[in-house]
């Protein structure tokens, strides 16, 4: 066969197509935005919760010592900054569909780099939560020399792990999807300039 | 045009530019039910500056390439399944399979491209849905059409 035609009518011989039909496509959309309008709801409720329940933590519970405070304090500013890096990640994913594919393809790319970079902000949160945390168990552990020892001793470990072991390697593999990821946008790019 | 009627005029269309992307019906039929869902979404923002096909083979394509993010290894070498399934005209069906198997093994943009073209859209409109300029659009398909000739009659089965 050698007539582009022939193909056509091959390609458009397909009669066995299930596809629901429009009222069915229209109760799915109705479906799928309540769904949507119920994830935000819950989402928001449990920010509220979150955030209310750490206030009323701090306004309630009687802070002896002043680390404690100061300990809650960067605690919540580390959750808040999660929250954030949150929230950025899901507004960035989307992306305009409406565009050209050349344009669509340009902007997944700048969201995939853009998103990458969000690990400097990560790093501030964890050093907040740490150094809340140090703060925050220091009254507790002031009156015995042996648990104050064992405990910071064993919260540095834990911070020097996740600098150096757990943090690099999460980083590695990031790295590695997000240069997949790159190198297969451009390969398709470069097929529209061909 | 209301919804109705623009998923009536392109469900099946839509529907047959995902199977050649993916030779995958489940795929194919997510990806359409998708576009749609998008197409109802986003109908107020259409401007009337482009065909309305254009503006929904756009959405329709780039949610095809958006599936990257997810799982690159999706592209199926075999026939498309469910349609292998289908009894009556069994020669025209091997030979249909057979064509979405060929089209899906062409790079992203190429599978675009032909499945457009195969839809019938002229090629000023496929450049305006891919990004590429017009004259590049005709060299690309001339390219994409031998090369899918080629692997047509290498294979002999058709």
């Amino acid at each position: 066969m050698d007539d582009f035609e022939k193909i056509k009518d091959i390609w458009s011989s397909e009669k066995s197509i299930h596809l629901p039909d429009s009222e069915e496509i229209k109760s799915n959309i109705q479906q799928y935005k309540s769904s949507k309008r119920r994830n935000m709801y819950l989402l928001a409720v449990a920010a509220f919760l979150c955030l209310a329940t750490i206030i009323v933590v701090i306004i309630s519970c009687k802070a002896d010592h002043y680390t404690k405070v100061v300990g809650e304090v960067l605690i919540f500013l580390g959750i808040l900054i999660v929250l954030f890096i949150k929230v950025r990640s899901l507004k960035k994913s989307n992306i305009s569909e409406l565009t050209s594919n050349k344009v669509f393809l340009d902007n997944l790319k700048n969201s995939t780099l853009r998103k990458s970079k969000t690990s400097a902000l990560h790093m501030v949160a964890f050093v907040l939560i740490g150094a809340g945390y140090a703060f925050y168990m220091y009254m507790y552990v002031l009156d015995n020399k042996l648990l104050m020892i064992f405990s910071y001793s064993a919260l540095v470990i834990f911070l020097l792990f996740m600098y150096f072991i757990f943090r690099p390697f999460t980083e590695r593999i990031s790295r590695r999807k997000v240069k997949r990821l790159i190198d297969t946008i451009e390969g398709i790019k470069a097929q529209i300039k061909k | 045009m209301d919804f109705d009627e623009i998923y009536n005029t392109y469900s099946q269309k839509i529907f047959r530019v995902c199977l050649g992307y993916f030779n995958d019906y489940d795929i194919a039929r997510d990806m359409t039910q998708e576009t749609f869902i998008a197409v109802w979404e986003s109908i107020g923002k259409f401007e009337q500056r482009s065909e309305i096909s254009t503006w929904i083979y756009r959405i329709a394509t780039n949610k095809c390439l958006r599936q990257i993010q997810k799982n690159k290894n999706h592209l199926k070498t075999n026939f498309p399944e469910n349609l292998k399934q289908e009894e009556y005209n069994v020669e025209k069906d091997e030979r249909l399979s057979l064509l979405q198997k060929y089209i899906s093994e062409l790079p992203e943009i190429e599978r675009i491209m032909i499945a457009l073209s195969l839809n019938g859209l002229p090629q000023e409109e496929i450049a305006e849905i891919t990004g590429s300029s017009h004259a590049n659009c005709r060299v690309m398909l001339h390219r994409i059409k031998k090369k899918l000739m080629k692997k047509i009659e290498d294979d002999g089965r058709f």
